[in-house]
């Protein structure tokens, strides 16, 4: 025999959903965008001619002169993406879930691409490490690159936030989120006085269309100002399903027609009690009469007592079945001689004497079911 | 309130349970004597003569599977798999016989694999209680049978009982029921021949091999010979599990168990159907009968609905569970049930007019024979025959706005631990976006707000569930997970005082003879299944 400890109970078949390999993908993003250029970075500055070394110089160069502007355009998008989902006046539902999609995946892009900008930034000694968090320590373009700084840590914070949105939904803490999700619009002009005025001068219809960006943004938010403060007016009610007629023109099925009572209650809907009508259990059924003696049960009946068990006998109730119907009559039971053989059915063949089975096949006392045993 | 044990004439499953709250091998031996070994023609002609069913709700004649694998063309020696997972909430039958008689089940799995010359037999339970302690222990009580039996647990689902589910989850995937159909008989667990039942029909299977056939057939109704195991519950006194002769009035089984006036009684589960209480106090016990009463005799689950609940409320609560309970696989399943339950949902609000009604049926009748498995036309059924039978409360519902009564949770569910989608309603502005996001648990009302689908989310809605919160513009909507029973520790079951959980008005009724014990046990076994019991039995 095995020991208890030994024997355990195997668990199949466990059904979960599948989540971890979506926040992977979702992590990936970032991760890769400073692997990548890392690597590249490495591979240009260990020198040589080959094909790879030349190719990883100018995928450097590459990140190293647009990376910011990929940030920039990125949190752009999110940022007018973001608007546009909060809008319920052009925008209809569908469109806004649209929206919050894409809001989303142009703030991982964005970040993705500013956390390139910055790595880049550094590895190529145009900034020190410091300047990539702690604002107007740089040695030139101090208030630009300062502005840089102070929008990458807003969007920082404002993307992290965004991304545990779930856990500032009880209470004031959603009005937290809510200023902290807003500070986006102090961060995004920063961070486009930053690309337009620090370091190389962008040409002219960048700034063109940076002007037109900041301006169609801002009246975007005024307008949702103004519609926010005449209330809640303006959304995209779901069509009204066909109503039920008053009347109905044509004559219900009598299985819907309604009961007598019911105007009674529709005076007082709530109020009257619905009529309760006792019934006895069993009351007039064929079986009742038979079974007057329902004191037979109540007296503990209902299990065979041992001693008919002793003698072979079925435990009936009394006179509750002579009259026929498809169970067996009591005698039927007499006839099952297996039952009455001494083939352990009969009371002195081992109950007795058996006693305390919580000791027997290793079942160990206190196990809820000793006290079962006499 | 926990159920107990209730015989009806001789027992046969539940023998020697008046004696002993448990039948450990030796006292298990005492009441049925040695193990008998009949060949598989002999067991085949025995299960033929008496008709044979599973009782596990499908009712597939046992001869048939046990000629299919002795007629098998696959290698390798066939694997016996007891089948008591027991995934319907109102059923309670085999987790009684494997907590009390967990030997008369073996045996019945030892008969099969002796005459199918079978080297392993798996018991699959369902989550954790004494039904698998007492299972284990009875698995390790000689060398024996420590060497051919294997416990092993399966997620306490509704569909993990499903046969293709389980020979799924015990070849190492999770229990869903597969898309195509293969009998177990044919390709089981690994790929071998497979006989797979219920605990019950074993326990049946070894009765009948210990008495023969015209022993087996001297009770019941001479067509469907034998005993039933019934678990009644809902609106009843003394909810029990009661073993009964086939052929004896389920009106009798209610009486004895103190059913309150009903409006309905459900029978067979919940894909099973509802009877009017007239029908129900009519209808004999057997498939025969109940089929003629338009009822079904399932896996022996009666659920007594009171007067004092509201019916379509009730529905509407089981068809929620039932929709989150399915496995999401298929999609008529996936997108019909939750519409079924949300339109009942909808109806029992007194929100819903005779569209509403029309959706609910194109929606039930829609899902039928559409699905891998059972479960949407089970539902289907279930919903259609309380349409049919709650007629009356239906039309309170839909020109009076309620019946006045209010849902009590009389029909039971598995204690729910899974997350839930909340609204917090001064907040939500209707912004509508959750309702497209996960319709299958969120639909908009005229005015754009949302009405929610009171059930867990099911764990193949959970990210939906949770882009919905993300994308709630008013941050209205959370997910909080429902708080579990803490699970029972069973050094504090044994250390409390047998306590005779009866009715303050009723008498014992479970046996002269060391009721106490037989009661302890029930209670504590019950209280340990967990969560199930006490529903109020006003």
């Amino acid at each position: 025999m095995r020991s208890r400890s030994s024997r355990s109970v195997t668990e199949v078949g466990q059904v979960r959903p599948r989540k971890r390999s979506r926040v992977a993908l979702i992590l990936a993003v970032p991760v890769l965008s400073l692997v990548v250029p890392a690597a590249a970075v490495d591979i240009a500055s260990a020198g040589g001619s080959g094909l790879l070394t030349r190719a990883a110089a100018e995928v450097a160069r590459f990140l190293l002169f647009y990376s910011g502007v990929f940030a920039l355009v990125a949190l752009s998008a999110a940022v007018a993406a973001g608007l546009l989902a909060s809008d319920r006046i052009v925008m209809s539902p569908e469109g806004r879930i649209f929206a919050q999609v894409m809001h989303r995946t142009t703030s991982l892009v964005g970040i993705s691409a500013l956390a390139n900008h910055i790595m880049l930034e550094v590895l190529a000694h145009r900034a020190g490490i410091a300047d990539g968090f702690v604002p107007f320590m740089a040695s030139r373009d101090t208030f630009f690159m300062g502005l840089g700084t102070v929008a990458s840590d807003l969007f920082v914070v404002i993307i992290v936030t965004g991304m545990l949105r779930r856990r500032f939904i009880r209470g004031a803490r959603r009005q937290l989120w809510r200023w902290l999700h807003a500070t986006a619009y102090v961060a995004w002009p920063m961070a486009i006085l930053h690309g337009l005025l620090a370091g190389r001068h962008a040409k002219a219809y960048v700034d063109w269309s940076y002007g037109v960006c900041l301006a169609a943004v801002g009246l975007a938010l005024i307008i949702r100002s103004v519609a926010g403060l005449r209330g809640r007016s303006g959304g995209h009610p779901v069509p009204v399903r066909q109503q039920m007629p008053s009347a109905p023109s044509t004559p219900l099925p009598r299985s819907y027609q309604i009961s007598p009572q019911a105007p009674v209650r529709a005076l007082a809907p709530g109020l009257v009690e619905l009529p309760q009508v006792p019934r006895r259990p069993g009351d007039a059924r064929a079986a009742a009469d038979a079974w007057a003696a329902a004191d037979a049960w109540a007296s503990g009946d209902a299990l065979a007592p041992a001693d008919a068990w002793a003698n072979g006998e079925a435990w009936a109730p009394p006179g509750a079945w002579t009259g026929g119907g498809a169970w067996a009559p009591p005698g039927t039971w007499t006839d099952g001689d297996n039952w009455s053989e001494g083939d352990g059915w009969s009371e002195d063949d081992g109950w007795s004497e058996r006693d305390g089975w919580s000791e027997r096949d290793g079942w160990p006392e206190g196990d809820g079911w000793s006290e079962g045993g006499r | 309130m926990t159920p107990g044990l209730i015989r009806i004439g001789q027992g046969r499953v539940t023998a020697g349970l008046d004696q002993r709250a448990r039948l450990d091998l030796a006292a298990h031996r005492a009441v049925f004597g040695p193990l008998p070994r009949p060949t598989v023609a002999q067991l085949i002609a025995m299960c033929e003569r008496v008709d044979l069913r599973g009782r596990g709700g499908a009712a597939f004649p046992v001869a048939v599977k046990l000629r299919a694998i002795q007629g098998r063309q696959s290698k390798g020696k066939p694997v016996i798999v007891v089948n008591g997972t027991e995934g319907e909430p109102g059923s309670s039958k085999d987790k009684m016989l494997l907590a009390r008689s967990p030997h008369l089940v073996l045996d019945g799995a030892l008969i099969a694999a002796t005459a199918l010359d079978a080297r392993q037999v798996i018991v699959a339970v369902a989550g954790h209680g004494p039904h698998v302690r007492s299972v284990t222990g009875a698995a390790a009580a000689d060398s024996h049978l420590s060497r051919l039996v294997r416990v092993v647990s399966v997620p306490d689902r509704f569909v993990s009982g499903e046969s293709g589910a389980l020979v799924n989850a015990l070849n190492g995937h999770p229990a869903l029921p597969p898309g195509t159909k293969t009998r177990a008989t044919d390709a089981g667990v690994r790929g071998r021949s497979t006989l797979l039942s219920n605990a019950e029909t074993f326990a049946q299977l070894a009765v009948l091999a210990m008495l023969g056939a015209a022993g087996y057939a001297s009770a019941g109704d001479p067509a469907e010979p034998g005993t039933v195991l019934l678990t009644v519950s809902g609106s009843v006194q003394r909810p029990a599990v009661v073993e009964t002769p086939t052929g004896v009035p389920l009106g009798h089984v209610l009486d004895i168990c103190g059913a309150q006036p009903s409006d309905g009684v459900l029978v067979g589960g919940y894909h099973g159907k509802w009877l009017t209480a007239d029908t129900a106090y009519a209808v004999p016990i057997s498939r025969r009968g109940l089929a003629a009463g338009s009822g079904t005799l399932g896996a022996g689950i009666v659920l007594v609905l009171g007067r004092d609940s509201c019916p379509l409320g009730e529905v509407a609560r089981v068809a929620g569970y039932l929709a989150a309970q399915s496995s999401g696989q298929c999609g008529p399943c996936k997108l019909g049930l939750p519409a079924v339950a949300a339109s009942l949902t909808a109806l029992s609000a007194g929100a819903g007019g005779m569209a509403e009604l029309a959706a609910l049926r194109a929606a039930t009748f829609g899902v039928r024979g559409r699905g891998a498995c059972h479960h949407p036309d089970g539902t289907a059924n279930f919903v259609a025959s309380a349409l049919d039978v709650f007629a009356g409360d239906l039309s309170e519902h839909m020109f009076r706005g309620g019946c006045g009564r209010a849902t009590r949770g009389i029909l039971p569910l598995h204690p729910g631990s899974e997350q839930r989608l909340v609204v917090d309603w001064t907040r939500c502005e209707g912004h509508g976006l959750c309702g497209r996001v996960v319709p299958e648990l969120i639909r908009l009302d005229e005015h754009g707000y949302p009405r929610l689908l009171d059930v867990p989310v099911p764990f193949w809605l959970s990210r939906d569930a949770g882009q919905a919160v993300d994308m709630c513009p008013a941050l209205a909507l959370r997910l909080t997970t429902a708080e579990q029973p803490p699970a029972v520790p069973v050094r504090q079951i044994a250390a409390r005082p047998a306590r005779p959980a009866l009715p303050a008005a009723g008498p014992p009724l479970t046996g002269r003879i060391r009721q106490d014990a037989d009661l302890a046990a029930a209670a504590s076994w019950l209280a340990e299944l967990g969560g199930r019991g006490p529903h109020s039995d006003t």
